[in-house]
């Protein structure tokens, strides 16, 4: 059985996205290209890092010792090592749950010895099995101990659900956040555990806009520093995978809250940065950057054959019909399939109908056969598809966005096209 | 605290134990978890990944599978797997999550043999233990595959990446024909402890003799030396030195272990053996280095994958050995 694709034309045509694009539907197949999916860590951020966003804090991670695992290569690199604390689980916690009274001795001695202000406790799969109440056991340990209590969840088990991990760490970073008197210059900018390009064009122009305080988690070093996000006027949502935080801070402080997507298209991007002055009330004057963009745009020259995969700061297929609209040849993308994609592929058929979408977790993949003949490939999953053809990765932790992602991205295509 | 790890970090698990025996055998791997475990092994503690395409596979496990027990979806997500390829056999490997569940791994071979007409293994690993736990219980579900064709080469046992840096010549049980000599060596050669088992059943079964890996001594050392490694690693090491006593945070065999030597049960332990043991050299992994910062004496790297994955690695059997050679004495 050769890979499993569907083509753009057909994903556009299709009333339902077939099951193959599921991950819970079929076995996950276990490659270097898909690391990302099974240990999100692996690139970027996993829920351990992304939870330690929270400043002044440390993690224990209360889990069977496989959970851990992957902490204790990236931990050192990435480093976080000294804010990992382990309680490793053994079959008798399993089935007496001694495990959950060793919590608050552990917390005591972490605080002896390192005295953090905050700490998380995070729990996995095991704990979700056995519905461990978290709450309460921070609650008891926060009452003994006198520090705050964070409780956080890894649970692989829930995915595809409504609150899959990484989903649910973006609400657990703002957990702790309390309303604060409004200050109608200030916003937070919610998407990612790394910080936004400072070169980025969003900077300058939401400051033009009135927008002075411009806030992200990732920047704030103290505990005092990131309760201000507390002031903001509202929240501005550049990564779908934050809204569901968005929407925790409305319910609960009655933050307000905007959703903007990340986009390449020049044309796109002055649009996006239309509708949130419209949204917010305010004007955002970027006439100057969209120039910049539309010039940059010029000299890209398209005609070449590009492979695209979805571990990159990009949506895939966006990229992909930005590109394709440049006059690039989209052979193949590698990614996931869900229903907010479907538009976007739609714009794509139009034009390239033919490209195939793989998914690289499929079993099939075994039987990959890699003769798309591409001359570069973008994201690093498509680049170990293709190792021998010329790959611009473009997953750095510094997040791109607006006219200046756009404007680096293309001279990274055309350096490495060179 | 026992099991609280505020200097260390996990070793590697018994699933990757587990997986690092079947990785080359040509077999199905499906890791019966949500992913996280499957990126955790592959990831981190199989470099061969990186270099060797193998049918390593999640199972996709998800809460509404675990909780209503629906073993049949895994069924009908290899059966539909198979379709892409013809592995020598199908192997599940056992996570935290069906372990909760007590999943019957026994009756899925069963249905799974007669389903799909293919010799399958279950190795009922927890995520909870240390590697070599995983790697004797992969061993032990592989018998049943052991012919006895005749071979000049000696089989080496507990051979993995995990116990032992580099690739090893003759016959490591690492590639699917190896184990249709399994029976046939003249000798066998145990270089971790988790090879000990089923060296002595192949004793016991085939009348393979065996012994552990070993060194000579050409020096004369009056330090106090400890060396913290896989038991029998450890133990070729001390006979290089000529003395010293051997620690290990994985399992150690009593056939092979002397009056001073100590399984460590967790990193307190480690803390006060160094502190009461009055060493001038410690050789472990650099990794137990960060629990010991008081200690005053000479610290020689020693890495396992098992304990640091690839951050310490050296480039070949004899770069690692040469290594530790030089910071001892400098040869």
């Amino acid at each position: 059985m050769n890979a499993f694709y569907t083509t753009a034309a057909d994903l556009a045509a299709g009333k339902k996205i077939p099951a193959e694009y599921d991950p819970s539907a079929h076995l996950i197949y276990s490659s270097p290209a898909t690391l990302a999916y099974n240990s999100p860590g692996a690139i970027g951020f996993g829920v351990k890092r992304a939870a330690l966003t929270i400043p002044e804090s440390v993690m224990l991670l209360i889990a069977p010792a496989s959970c851990g695992r992957n902490s204790t290569i990236l931990s050192a690199e990435e480093h976080y090592r000294d804010r990992m604390f382990y309680l490793l689980m053994n079959e008798t916690d399993l089935v007496t749950s001694r495990h959950l009274r060793k919590i608050t001795q552990a917390v005591k001695e972490i605080d002896e010895l390192c005295h953090p202000k905050v700490v998380i406790l995070c729990i996995t799969c095991v704990d979700a099995l056995l519905a461990t109440d978290l709450e309460s056991i921070c609650e008891k340990t926060a009452q003994e101990t006198g520090l705050i209590l964070v409780p956080s969840t890894m649970y692989a088990l829930e995915r595809e659900g409504r609150k899959p991990p990484m989903v649910q760490v973006h609400d657990t970073v703002f957990s702790l956040l309390k309303r604060k008197p409004v200050d109608p210059h200030a916003v937070n900018l919610l998407g990612w555990f790394s910080p936004i390009d400072p070169e980025s064009d969003l900077f300058p122009l939401l400051q033009k806009a009135g927008l002075t305080k411009i806030r992200q988690a990732a920047e704030m070093k103290t505990l005092d520093a990131y309760q201000k996000m507390g002031e903001a006027n509202f929240n501005l949502i550049l990564d779908p995978e934050a809204a569901y935080a968005g929407e925790q801070l409305y319910q609960r402080l009655g933050m307000p809250y905007l959703e903007i997507p990340r986009v390449y298209a020049p044309d796109r991007i002055h649009h996006v940065y239309q509708l949130l002055a419209k949204a917010v009330g305010i004007t955002i004057d970027d006439d100057e950057w969209y120039a910049k963009g539309k010039r940059k745009q010029a000299e890209l020259p398209g005609g070449r054959r590009i492979v695209i995969g979805e571990m990159c700061n990009a949506d895939p297929f966006e990229l992909a019909a930005f590109l394709a609209e440049q006059g690039y040849v989209i052979p193949e993308i590698f990614s996931n399939v869900i229903s907010r994609n479907l538009p976007t592929i739609k714009r794509l058929a139009k034009l390239s109908p033919e490209t195939k979408v793989y998914t690289g977790i499929s079993p099939s993949m075994i039987n990959f056969q890699a003769d798309a003949h591409p001359d570069l490939t973008i994201g690093k999953d498509a680049g170990q598809w293709y190792p021998n053809v010329p790959c611009v990765e473009w997953n750095s932790e510094k997040q791109p966005f607006g006219y200046d992602g756009f404007i680096k991205l293309a001279d990274r295509i055309k350096e490495v096209s060179a | 605290m026992k099991g609280l790890f505020r200097y260390l970090s996990p070793f590697a698990p018994d699933i990757s134990g587990a997986c690092s025996v079947l990785f080359g055998l040509g077999g199905m791997i499906v890791i019966c978890d949500a992913g996280g475990c499957t990126g955790n092994t592959c990831g981190f503690d199989e470099p061969r990944w990186y270099t060797q395409k193998s049918a390593v596979f999640s199972a996709g496990l998800r809460d509404l599978d675990a909780i209503l027990g629906r073993d049949d979806r895994l069924l009908d997500k290899i059966e539909k797997a198979l379709t892409s390829f013809q592995p020598h056999f199908l192997a599940l490997i056992g996570t935290p999550a069906p372990s909760v569940i007590a999943t019957d791994y026994a009756a899925l071979c069963r249905i799974g043999e007669k389903r799909f007409g293919l010799p399958c293994i279950y190795i009922d690993t927890t995520g909870m233990e240390t590697y070599e736990i995983g790697q004797q219980k992969a061993y032990r579900a592989l018998r049943p595959m052991i012919q006895a064709a005749p071979t000049d080469q000696i089989g080496q046992w507990g051979a993995t990446p995990l116990d032992l840096p580099g690739q090893r010549d003759g016959l490591c049980f690492d590639q699917w024909e190896d184990w249709t000599m399994a029976g046939g060596t003249k000798q066998n050669l145990v270089l971790s402890p988790s090879g000990l088992e089923t060296a002595r059943y192949l004793k016991e079964r085939f009348g393979i003799p065996y012994d552990r890996l070993r060194g000579t001594c050409r020096h004369q050392e009056d330090r106090r030396i400890l060396i913290v490694h896989q038991q029998i690693y450890a133990d070729y090491v001390r006979d290089c030195i000529g003395t010293g006593d051997v620690a290990s945070f994985f399992t150690m065999d009593a056939e092979y272990k002397q009056t001073n030597d100590i399984q460590l049960d967790g990193e307190t332990e480690w803390i006060q053996l160094v502190k009461n043991g009055d060493y001038d050299v410690i050789m472990g992994d650099p990794m137990f280095q960060q629990a010991i910062p008081d200690f005053s004496g000479t610290y020689i790297p020693l890495p396992q994958f098992a304990v640091s994955g690839q951050m310490h690695q050296a480039d070949s059997a004899e770069a690692y050995e040469a290594s530790w050679r030089k910071a001892l004495w400098n040869e």
